[in-house]
């Protein structure tokens, strides 16, 4: 069904493939990063005048930044740091957004309705002032970054997933299950996760990308780790070292411009992925109009799926 | 209840009885807190019995309490008040192992063939499931073999092509016989069909009821039938173990072997449901009696006989007194007060 | 062709019509071949078909409401003498609903639940300006003649069951800013309710504080708010109740009468076609495979599919036979077998019917049917009873029978044709 015609449907949909192929691209950079940057980030320069702010040019391609250091190649290694802290905050997010999103779907009553509110109540405040708070009480640090973001971004995957888990607990054949027997967990597990999957996969691609967001900002407010140089990172120290005042766009434009590269990307990956899995396509309706066919044609597979 | 009392006295447990079994709905207001005082009857004091290799077919139009019956039966649904007895044991509260082992003897076929299959699963894992869910076939050689005999019992030769493909690509006739091979891989005693060939075309339903009538046969499976179309039931009706209860707003107004009631209806209800089913010979076209309105909903029920409001022959004792079951010889009950009566109020339309 | 309505004039005489949904990289399925039909004022034809034999394709093909993948590749629709396949799109929406209405499948369900049942049956009065002075004639004045002028108006469509309710109302009240005009909108409203049985009162109401079967009485309304000439029915009593349902035929029969429509009803089911249908025409595959009246259909099925719907319908009246059903499944529209559609399924199949499919022969007076054995089949005395259920050897006497008496009326080829082809029915299991 949706595993065998993924790749071609993939394929038609432009939007996903692009996204794909930056997303890609970025994964390589930062894999291959030792054997692609210019030179070795942790070896020492000695700062001169001559070495600060240099534009770009034929041996710092991007130039260098206050300290002297190859702005090329920060920024090869701060893709590491921005997806490590992306993937690592939004799979945080994932397991408590889905996991919050199955078991008030399924279960329902008081346990959906506190599990609601309490939803509700981080979407109502606003993330940013939240996690400066929480940063400031917890310090600063790589894994506490990854932690606070992971930690309130999960408002979104739980309420897909409810809804989703709803719509599927609802579906004939988990009564079916019921009537055989099965018990709850089952149930989830063989029925109703197979099903909310997809969507998390989708949003998943989400959830990264605005776990980038946030790090980049809180990064770029100082709130990062000062140790590791990520994009956010080093517009912070563009911003407080001025770059700005000595013109030196070349320190400022990368690591927003790669921003906008990894958002983009995750964006239009998102997008697509929600096209082709969109639950919409399960079905076999001659796309006449819903109410003019009384039970799907199946058996004639020509006059239903071709989406006419 | 006359038969439930021979068998007594031959001392064979029946295989299902139903005492006084009600399942009623609150309404729900919408606040966190408080309970509303009213409820939907969707059950209401229902008592039948049925013996190995009974088809019992439970006709009514929606909204009269069958699906929900078959569904307290199952488990699916906790009864407000009332008594199942299966096989001798009082499993009207069962809870947990205990529960999930009368599974195994009380299966259901579902009306939706289209959605009671899960589209992400093959037609194997569909039928094995039951065997997963109970633990049994212990190995996998065991567990295949029992699944290509359900496939081929419920008339999917040869077996092995059903096994790796999917439900979409399957017509509705085929589907539905999936979920028969489900529902007989565990071996059950008793099949609740809900409305099993109404979604499927006219051509194909004889195919889906030959099959549950031929696996009654061969393995003495009891059937509860439930259906809305009074035709579907008729082809039962040459079986002397084939009986027809006719509900109404949560309560079976008549009940008795389907041949009597077929062709001898004592309730007005059932009289009025047999009028309109079409005849396709249009030389045998006849008076219809066609009720007004539509079923009322079962939260405020009417006083008296709950089919008053509707009912061609209503006289005024008819709003006071709630009608008992009147025998009619030949283990045909009704609950009309006029049973017996030879009436001419009846108001019919001809064509 | 001979009809006992014959009197009355012809509104829809379709010849011919053939529709084709087409799919880029693939063959295009043929969901429609040469139907052909008449419907007379006043005439109530029931298409009686399992899914998928292109029913509604045909229904939308009148209507021209195909989706974008439909393609009329053949055919005439003609509407009172006028081609509808002719029209520009503009003058086909002035028909639509005016002159032809469509109650849809599911219709319980195309209600628009955000707007008040009144004002979704008052809106195709308004899209076809019927809400003035001069279009409102009254309902029993229908009977004898048409409806006012066609006024051509640039939408499309007859009823979109998703826009709310509210926006479309303030629409056509901008359209009529008069006041008088809602009035008489109102008025009008209310005369279609009380026709189907719906008390006036409920005109504001939503559609989900009505029952199932009122909703599809508001359909049947909506339909009727033009004062069309044809109202085409398509399933509208499946998924409801047998009480509901008679209900329904009861009140179809009776507007029939009472406003002289003609009705198309598109069902699955013969027992409601055989309840109020005056002819019938059976589909399968995309083909006629028998037309005639109703009488006619259940006590002298021609066509050999005809015969196996019957007997595989339940009858209360004859419980005891145990039922049929037909083997197999319906063609693959863009993969037909060569000759017959029917043939791969048939009982009484033989060569000639695998090899071309067979043109639709009409029988004595008003009978169609396309298969082949009725050429076997000229003298009323071999007809029907004998084919069903004969012996090998009981057919070769009759085939042996039938040659003597065509060679005894002159008919030496057919005599000839007879005893080339091997007329044993094979037996598809």
């Amino acid at each position: 069904m949706i595993e065998t015609s993924f790749w071609p449907t993939f394929i038609r949909n432009r939007m996903a493939v692009i996204g794909f192929a930056m997303l890609a691209i970025t994964v390589l950079i930062a894999l291959l990063a030792p054997w692609i940057a210019p030179f070795d980030p942790k070896a020492a320069i000695r700062v001169t005048r001559e070495n600060i702010f240099t534009p770009p040019g034929v041996e710092h391609w991007l130039g260098t930044d206050d300290v002297g250091k190859d702005v090329l190649t920060n920024l090869i290694y701060g893709t590491r740091v921005s997806l490590i802290v992306g993937f690592f905050a939004s799979f945080i997010s994932l397991v408590i957004g889905g996991a919050i999103g199955l078991v008030a779907g399924f279960y329902g009553g008081r346990v959906e309705n506190a599990l609601m509110r309490l939803t509700d109540i981080l979407l109502v405040i606003p993330d940013l002032p939240l996690m400066i708070v929480l940063i400031a009480i917890l310090g600063r640090g790589q894994w506490i970054l990854i932690f606070v973001i992971g930690i309130l971004g999960w408002t979104g995957t739980a309420r897909v997933v409810r809804s989703q888990t709803l719509s599927v607990r609802e579906r004939k054949f988990v009564q079916r299950a019921r009537a055989i027997g099965a018990g709850n967990l089952y149930i989830i597990r063989r029925h109703i996760f197979p099903l909310v999957f997809p969507l998390m996969v989708v949003n998943a691609v989400l959830v990264i990308s605005a776990a980038i967001l946030n790090e980049s900002t809180l990064a770029f407010l100082g709130l990062g780790d000062p140790t590791r140089l990520s994009w956010g990172q080093m517009l912070n120290f563009a911003f407080n070292r001025g770059a700005m005042s000595a013109g030196a766009w070349w320190v400022l434009a990368p690591p927003g411009f790669a921003i906008i590269w990894v958002v983009l990307g995750l964006t239009l990956l998102g997008n697509g992925l929600e096209r082709i899995f969109n639950p919409r396509l399960e079905t076999h309706h001659l796309s006449v109009g819903e109410e003019m066919v009384a039970r799907p044609v199946v058996g004639q597979p020509v006059v239903e799926t071709t989406g006419m | 209840m006359l038969r439930l009392y021979s068998k007594l006295i031959m001392n064979q447990p029946t295989m299902l009885e139903v005492h006084n079994l009600r399942k009623y709905f609150p309404i729900s207001n919408g606040s966190f807190f408080r309970h509303s005082e009213k409820c939907v009857h969707a059950v209401d004091d229902v008592s039948f019995a049925m013996e190995k290799g009974d088809i019992l077919a439970v006709v009514g139009e929606s909204g009269c309490g069958k699906s929900t019956l078959a569904l307290t039966l199952l488990a699916l649904e906790k009864p407000t008040a009332g008594q199942i007895i299966f096989d001798g044991k009082d499993v009207t509260h069962l809870k947990g192992t205990a529960l999930k082992t009368m599974r195994r003897h009380i299966q259901m076929v579902f009306q939706d063939p289209y959605e009671s299959l899960n589209p992400r699963q093959t037609i194997g894992e569909i039928v094995a499931e039951p065997l997963v869910v109970h633990g049994l076939g212990g190995h996998n050689g065991e567990r295949s073999k029992r699944v290509v005999q359900a496939l081929e019992d419920a008339g999917l030769k040869p077996a092995a092509s059903y096994i790796n493909r999917r439900p979409h690509e399957l017509s509705g006739g085929q589907r539905q016989r999936v979920v028969i091979a489900s529902a007989l891989v565990l071996e059950p005693s008793l099949l609740l069909a809900d409305e099993p060939v109404s979604m499927l075309d006219v051509s194909i339903r004889a195919e889906i009821l030959n099959l549950l009538t031929d696996l009654r046969a061969k393995r003495g499976i009891s059937i509860l039938f439930i259906t809305h179309d009074l035709g579907t039931v008729a082809t039962f009706a040459g079986a002397p173990w084939a009986r027809v209860a006719v509900m109404y707003l949560g309560r079976i107004v008549e009940i008795g072997p389907v041949h009597a009631v077929l062709q001898n209806p004592q309730h007005p209800y059932t009289k009025a449901l047999l009028s309109v089913v079409p005849v396709i010979n249009p030389r045998l076209r006849h008076e219809r009696i066609i009720l007004q309105g539509e079923t009322p909903n079962p939260i405020d029920l009417p006083s008296g006989c709950r089919f008053h409001p509707r009912c061609p022959i209503a006289i005024e004792a008819c709003r006071r007194i709630d009608p008992p079951f009147v025998e009619v010889g030949n283990a045909q009950q009704a609950a009309c007060i006029r049973v017996g009566e030879q009436y001419t109020d009846i108001q019919k339309v001809v064509r | 062709m001979n009809n006992p309505l014959d009197e009355d004039p012809l509104i829809l005489d379709v010849r011919n019509l053939s529709v084709d949904y087409v799919a880029h990289g693939k063959a295009p399925a043929h969901a429609l071949d040469k139907v052909s039909f008449q419907l007379r004022k006043g005439e109530m034809l029931g298409i009686v078909g399992e899914s998928g034999c292109g029913k509604t394709t045909l229904m939308l093909s009148l209507m021209r409401l195909l989706p974008a993948a439909g393609r009329i590749t053949n055919g005439q629709i003609n509407f009172r003498g006028q081609d509808l396949l002719d029209l520009s799109e503009k003058a086909m929406a002035a028909v639509r609903w005016k002159n032809i209405a469509m109650i849809f499948q599911g219709a319980m369900n195309a209600l628009n639940p955000v707007r008040t049942v009144g004002s979704q049956i008052a809106e195709p009065i308004v899209r076809h300006k019927m809400n003035t002075i001069n279009g409102l004639l009254p309902l029993h004045g229908r009977a004898n003649g048409h409806a006012a002028h066609a006024v051509p108006n640039g939408n499309g469509k007859t009823f979109n069951p998703t826009r709310t309710m509210g926006s479309q109302i303030a629409e056509t009240v901008k359209q009529h800013e008069t006041i008088g005009d809602k009035a008489i909108l109102n008025r009008r409203v209310d005369e279609l309710l009380d026709l189907v049985g719906i008390n006036p009162n409920r005109r504001d109401q939503y559609p989900h504080q009505y029952s199932g079967g009122m909703r599809q009485r508001a359909m049947i309304a909506m339909a009727l708010a033009c004062f069309p000439d044809v109202i085409i029915a398509d399933e509208p009593t499946t998924a409801l109740d047998v009480m509901v349902q008679a209900q329904i035929l009861e009140l179809l029969t009776s507007l029939r009468q009472q406003l002289g429509l003609a009705v198309l009803l598109v069902t699955h089911d013969l027992g409601v076609v055989a309840e109020v249908c005056d002819s019938v025409l059976v589909m399968y595959g995309g083909v006629v495979a028998e037309y005639t009246d109703v009488d006619t259909i259940y006590n002298h099925p021609q066509h050999p599919y005809t015969r196996e719907l019957l007997k595989a319908f339940p009858d209360v009246n004859r419980p005891q036979e145990k039922l049929t059903s037909i083997p197999g499944y319906p063609p693959r529209l863009d993969a037909l077998p060569p000759g017959c559609r029917f043939a791969p399924r048939c009982p009484y199949a033989f060569d000639r019917c695998h090899s071309a499919p067979p043109p639709l022969y009409q029988l004595s007076g008003f009978h169609h049917s396309s298969c082949y054995l009725v050429e076997t089949q000229h003298l009323a005395s071999l007809r029907s009873d004998a084919t069903s259920c004969v012996s090998a050897v009981r057919r070769k006497m009759l085939r042996l029978y039938q040659c003597n008496i065509l060679r005894l009326c002159g008919q030496t080829q057919d005599v000839a044709s007879l005893l080339e082809t091997n007329h044993e029915p094979t037996n598809h299991a």
